[in-house]
């Protein structure tokens, strides 16, 4: 797909074209497109576009990459009354997200400490698949109440206290979950696995505030430069894989019987409204209130680890929850388009919400700033904090980018990598580095990843997120 | 019991692989092969054990995406370290039976799906083949 029309500086038009019932919107500069266009994500944002019931276009935000049905980085908002829901709109990890929470330690102070506080992360939080941790396997009664209550759940175990909730998308949960709508299987898979980080991309990194933009911003959210933070990525584990995995099947087998036809199978789905999509959605509110819990402790996790291996006290650590965001998932939304008020179903799959000031579902603290974005980077370079803008709820229904996004397959980076040690040259960075998987970190090399920084600068000159702070991974730990 | 052979492929983010057999219980003995190398490293094994399975869908490439996604379960749930992939597919649901040792040690990597995304199943005169892209 070559015929893309230049909008803006940022901003590309793919046409509509065949069965697209709305053009595609691109957010990219040159640099990025370049890589963009050497896979098939462009045509899987017209894919999109031929959804029933989609409003306005189908967008890719600038991290975007190859997924299946929906691109990572793709939104699409569909009309609440006559649109469809699709899980291929969410992805596998259902609420995939992200937290940031600050401390009062400063780098220089801490940074000869910093390979034992990672060593006493590593042994505190539960990485990698098969982990078992702080949470012991869930009975059928407390898996319930955490499909329900997610991050809430958490926090009426001792994980964090109620203000947490506050600076948590939803307040950590979903009201409308129907746990009874999650398989025993998709159970299974996650009831062993609360509290644990995953493997992959999944993370949890002490960082450095480097450089800040926008300074009052960034005095809100109490940041100031050579301060340590705190970001954690993960998601709802094997609960939320599995229920992605047998709503696809459920959904598939529907589609045709509302009359759909899809040019991708992985674009399962089916009318929002219809007795299957309302069976997905509270299966999926429930895996998302899952992940809440799951991110709710692994923070704490983390906040302990720290306070053991420095070996201070809560009142010198300072920890508190900057904000948590999902970036796969489908929300009900009120949005103005063309004029109208309208109620949108927003699937965002690896894109977050961004909402501009006033809106009442950011945090009373920050709704006169906008809502803070999280773009996590690779382990080597930068990750980002950036505030949700008025541009975005006009042009992109509140969304905006959520990473990196690769640009080397995994199997290039084993190879390429397989004579080099990457924790070593990334200590010499003074970038502590420890993983459970001896793979892992050949897999997730910062050159396997775009330079976030490049996916920061569209946002920020788009001017769908303005740029906050920039931070440096000094401490992480993968799965 | 392995008969196939398996070649991973470059995706940009995720995992392709692609399989191939002289027959289709041969593709998903090699599929079996395949993931279990990609989530194990040097594994502790312990008994033999075997599990009865299904695989479904409205087609027989949604029976093999299914059927893998069934091995995936038993691979990193159940942690049976699958070799042995059995079918049985004279109605539209396949009857599968796994077998192999079960794992004394957790999977060191993760696969989330096989996914339906871009990926085929094919009868040929040279045997089976199929690619499918798992979501990592």
């Amino acid at each position: 797909m070559s015929d893309l029309e230049k909008i803006s500086e940022c901003v590309y038009e793919i046409p509509k074209t065949g069965g697209m019932r709305v053009p595609g919107r691109v957010y990219a500069d040159e640099g990025l497109l370049e890589h963009i266009r050497s896979e098939d994500c462009l045509q899987q944002v017209a894919n999109v576009a031929t959804l029933p019931g989609i409003v306005g276009y189908s967008f890719a935000m600038p991290d975007i990459h190859s997924g299946y049905g929906f691109s990572i980085g793709g939104v699409g908002a569909m009309d609440a009354e006559e649109g469809i829901i699709s899980p291929g709109g969410v992805g596998y990890d259902i609420n995939c997200g992200v937290r940031l929470a600050r401390t009062n330690l400063r780098y220089e102070e801490i940074r000869s400490r910093i390979p034992d506080v990672v060593a006493s992360m590593y042994a505190t939080i539960p990485t990698g698949v098969g982990s078992h941790g702080a949470i012991p396997r869930l009975g059928k009664e407390d898996l319930k109440q955490v499909l329900t209550r997610g991050a809430a759940w958490a926090v009426g175990r001792g994980y964090g206290t109620g203000s947490d909730l506050e600076f948590t998308e939803e307040g950590g949960a979903f009201r409308d979950a129907d746990p009874d709508a999650v398989s025993a299987r998709a159970a299974e898979r996650g009831s062993d696995q609360l509290g644990t980080l995953g493997s992959g991309n999944h993370f949890a990194e002490l960082q450095v505030v480097e450089e800040i933009f926008h300074p009052e911003a960034a005095r809100r959210f109490g940041l100031s430069v050579g301060q340590i933070m705190v970001m954690i990525h993960s998601g709802s584990r094997g609960l939320g894989y599995q229920v992605c995995d047998d709503y696809l099947k459920v959904l598939g087998s529907a589609t045709a019987r509302y009359g759909i036809s899809l040019p991708d199978r992985q674009l399962a789905c089916v009318p929002i409204r219809s007795p299957e999509g309302q069976r997905y959605l509270g299966a999926m509110r429930a895996s998302a209130n899952f992940a809440w819990a799951n991110r709710q402790i692994l923070m704490v996790l983390t906040e302990r680890a720290i306070l053991k291996g420095l070996g201070i006290s809560p009142r010198q650590l300072g920890f508190g929850l900057i904000y948590d965001l999902a970036h796969n998932i489908v929300k009900f939304e009120e949005h103005t388009y063309e004029g109208r008020k309208m109620k949108v179903a927003v699937h965002r799959k690896g894109a977050t919400r961004a909402f501009g000031p006033g809106r009442p579902e950011i945090p009373g603290a920050y709704r006169d700033l906008g809502q803070p974005v999280l773009l996590p980077g690779d382990m080597g370079r930068a990750s980002y904090l950036l505030i949700g803008t008025q541009k975005a709820m006009e042009e992109t229904f509140g969304s905006s980018a959520h990473g990196a996004g690769r640009m080397m397959s995994r199997s290039r980076a084993i190879r390429e990598g397989q004579h080099r040690n990457i924790a070593a040259e990334l200590k010499e960075r003074e970038i502590t580095v420890m993983s459970a998987g001896k793979k892992t970190l050949l897999e997730e090399m910062p050159e396997a990843y775009k330079d976030v920084s490049q996916v920061a600068g569209v946002m920020h000159r788009s001017g769908i997120s303005l740029k906050v702070a920039r931070m440096r991974p000094v401490g992480v730990i993968k799965g | 019991m392995m008969e196939g052979t398996f070649a991973i492929l470059d995706h940009p983010a995720d995992l392709r692989i692609r399989f191939r057999a002289g027959s289709l219980e041969g593709l998903l003995n090699a599929a079996a092969q395949a993931l279990r190398e990609y989530l194990y490293e040097g594994p502790k094994e312990g008994p033999e054990s075997e599990v009865n399975s299904t695989a479904d869908g409205t087609d027989d490439f949604g029976r093999f995406i299914s059927a893998l996604n069934e091995i995936l379960f038993s691979l990193q749930t159940r942690r049976l370290l699958v070799r042995g992939v059995r079918v049985d597919r004279k109605g539209p649901v396949w009857d599968l039976i796994l077998s192999g040792k079960k794992a004394m040690t957790g999977a060191a990597r993760e696969i989330k799906a096989a996914t339906y995304h871009d990926g085929f199943m094919r009868e040929g005169p040279d045997g089976w083949e199929a690619e499918v892209l798992f979501d990592v």
